[in-house]
């Protein structure tokens, strides 16, 4: 218990401390006008309340992440606290911050032309087609399993309750989010979700506390506890908690939001602030998931093994963290929890699906410099995006799906080695994004190096080939950035 | 109609590739029926992409013309 209230402090004192020393080296201007003024266009510049614009930023990152994947997560031990922790202070708070706040400065752009302007054409074109594939995935697989989950738990309306019905009226919801202004559907919904999924995490946070039982503590957090892993901690626990940790679908999300702030100041509360409260929600989802578990009589020795053997389904086979949530709240939070637990298993997914797509428009839109003031201008872009999500909901994606947290974290690497370009050619205090760059792409090259849907090397050769490109990239870094600058700095002799 | 077809291969190539999924999957599954509502989704997407492309390229004709 003490690790986890430990961990929960941490992470407030790294908003206040850590978070004013990453907006004073970015150097936000309270002065400076914001796009949502200098850009205004009534569809996706548009001046927002902070506290809409905080909740929709926070919405718009968590979705099932922190809670999904957190419970996952902690089935490798306490180093899922560790992670979460200093991930989220150092890494994804601080990604989110600088990712958001670059958008902010340079009109509002999405995150392949903010690659684009720090690493060159290739990174451009890489980007995009990453953060569009992830995109249209998103979409695609947050239209089917909701919809089965909804269908499943309507079956008494008879026709009208089918999953084939409920993936019309998601899809119809996506099509509407995507099109219309912002505030005319996500402003108003997202705000509601967002403060219903904070309710659910202090009930949970509350019947951690007043519920019998243990907590794991931080003694023997570098053990892999990991009941059933192929792979060793590192790198798989960085890449099973993405979103509380880091996550590279958020600088896909931030530009959005920076879109509708109104002060370069809001930054922190809104980009630092949305990712440690998601940090937060992870750390109360990990810290229920293993204390519910170790109280349940199922098979297992290991709080880690009966916490698997409760969330695995038993006709698939396969590891289902909705079978938890569902659990946790109807048995700690009775009937507002049951309602509740709808929102986290179906509403959350919805949630990312729709703001997945919006991006994936802006994202095209600012690739091919289209306007999009007009409908017909949103619709020529959504419409194809529209198709392909259709079309991929006929096929078995699972193959593709598989790569999805390791598409995820790549992203969130070349995000951060972007922001370290821009930190170091603006001479600030670029260290602060180096650190992760280089910790994302040791687990991103090792990851892919070993892991089963990758090549299935040795773990050791994926450690000698993760540092060796890591190193790499230091020294790319250096020769062309850091050594260039200095460069530029030094006065030249005539 | 060369140039409808020129300027609007988007939305017939997607309708082609639907069509193909859509005969293709309705085979395996032997589930047509089932399946005609998201043919019909899929349709109105289309239609929606075609005007969109209709009405960039009357608004560039009429830049052309001032």
């Amino acid at each position: 218990m003490y690790t986890f209230i430990i961990s929960i402090l941490l992470l407030v004192l790294g908003y206040v401390f850590y978070g004013y020393f990453v907006e004073r080296t970015f150097g936000a201007d309270a002065r400076r006008e914001t796009p949502c003024y200098t850009k205004q266009d009534g569809v996706d510049y548009i001046p927002m309340p902070t506290w809409k614009v905080y909740l929709i930023q926070f919405l718009n990152i968590a979705g099932t992440g922190p809670i999904f994947g957190a419970i996952q997560g902690i089935l490798f031990g306490p180093a899922a606290y560790l992670w979460i922790v200093f991930g989220c202070i150092f890494g994804g708070a601080v990604h989110d911050y600088m990712s958001g706040m670059l958008s902010l400065r340079k009109d509002g752009a999405s995150l392949p032309e903010l690659v684009h302007a720090e690493l060159g054409r290739t990174a451009h074109i890489i980007i995009l087609l990453f953060a569009l594939v992830l995109m249209i995935l998103v979409g695609a697989v947050f239209v089917t399993t909701p919809a089965t989950l909804l269908g499943t738990m309507t079956t008494s309306w008879g026709e009208w309750g089918t999953p084939l019905v409920w993936t019309c009226v998601i899809f119809a919801y996506y099509i509407l989010a995507t099109l219309l202004p912002i505030d005319k559907v996500i402003g108003r919904i997202y705000p509601l979700f967002g403060i219903a999924l904070l309710i659910m995490a202090g009930g949970v946070l509350y019947g951690i506390f007043a519920q019998q039982g243990a907590l794991p503590e931080i003694t023997g957090a570098f053990a892999n506890h990991h009941p059933n892993s192929a792979l060793p901690l590192f790198p798989a626990l960085f890449i099973t908690i993405a979103c509380g940790a880091i996550s590279g679908f958020h600088a896909t999300q931030s530009p959005m939001m920076a879109r509708c702030m109104k002060n370069e100041r809001l930054g922190r509360p809104v980009f630092y602030g949305a990712m440690i409260t998601e940090g937060l929600v992870a750390l109360i989802w990990a810290a229920a998931a293993i204390k519910f578990a170790d109280s349940l009589n199922v098979e297992g020795d290991t709080p880690y093994q009966r916490l698997l053997t409760a969330m695995t389904n038993p006709e698939t086979g396969k590891m289902n963290p909705a079978i938890i949530v569902n659990q946790i709240c109807n048995s700690w939070l009775g009937t507002v929890g049951a309602v509740l637990a709808v929102l986290g298993v179906v509403a959350a997914p919805i949630t990312s699906g729709d703001t997945a797509l919006r991006s994936a428009r802006l994202i095209t839109a600012d690739f091919l410099h289209l306007p999009q003031g007009r409908i017909w201008q949103r619709i020529l872009l959504s419409a194809p995006l529209f198709a392909l999500v259709f079309l991929l909901m006929f096929v078995n994606f699972d193959i593709l799906w598989r790569y999805f947290g390791w598409v995820n974290q790549s992203l969130s690497m070349i995000t951060l080695w972007t922001i370290t370009v821009w930190l170091a050619r603006q001479h600030k205090l670029y260290v602060i994004t180096l650190l992760p760059a280089i910790v994302m792409t040791m687990v991103c090259i090792t990851y892919i190096c070993i892991a089963p849907e990758g090549f299935q090397l040795p773990p050791l050769w994926g450690y000698a080939i993760g540092a060796a490109v890591t190193l790499t990239s230091i020294a790319v870094f250096v020769l062309t950035v850091v050594l260039k600058e200095k460069n530029k700095l030094t006065p030249q002799q005539p | 109609m060369k140039r409808i077809l020129k300027s609007s291969w988007l939305p017939w190539a997607l309708l082609l590739v639907g069509t193909a999924f859509y005969v293709y999957y309705g085979v395996e599954w032997g589930a047509w029926l089932e399946n005609l509502p998201n043919l019909l989704i899929y349709i109105v997407i289309i239609l929606a992409l075609y005007w969109a492309l209709r009405k960039k390229e009357q608004l560039t004709d009429g830049d052309h013309k001032e």
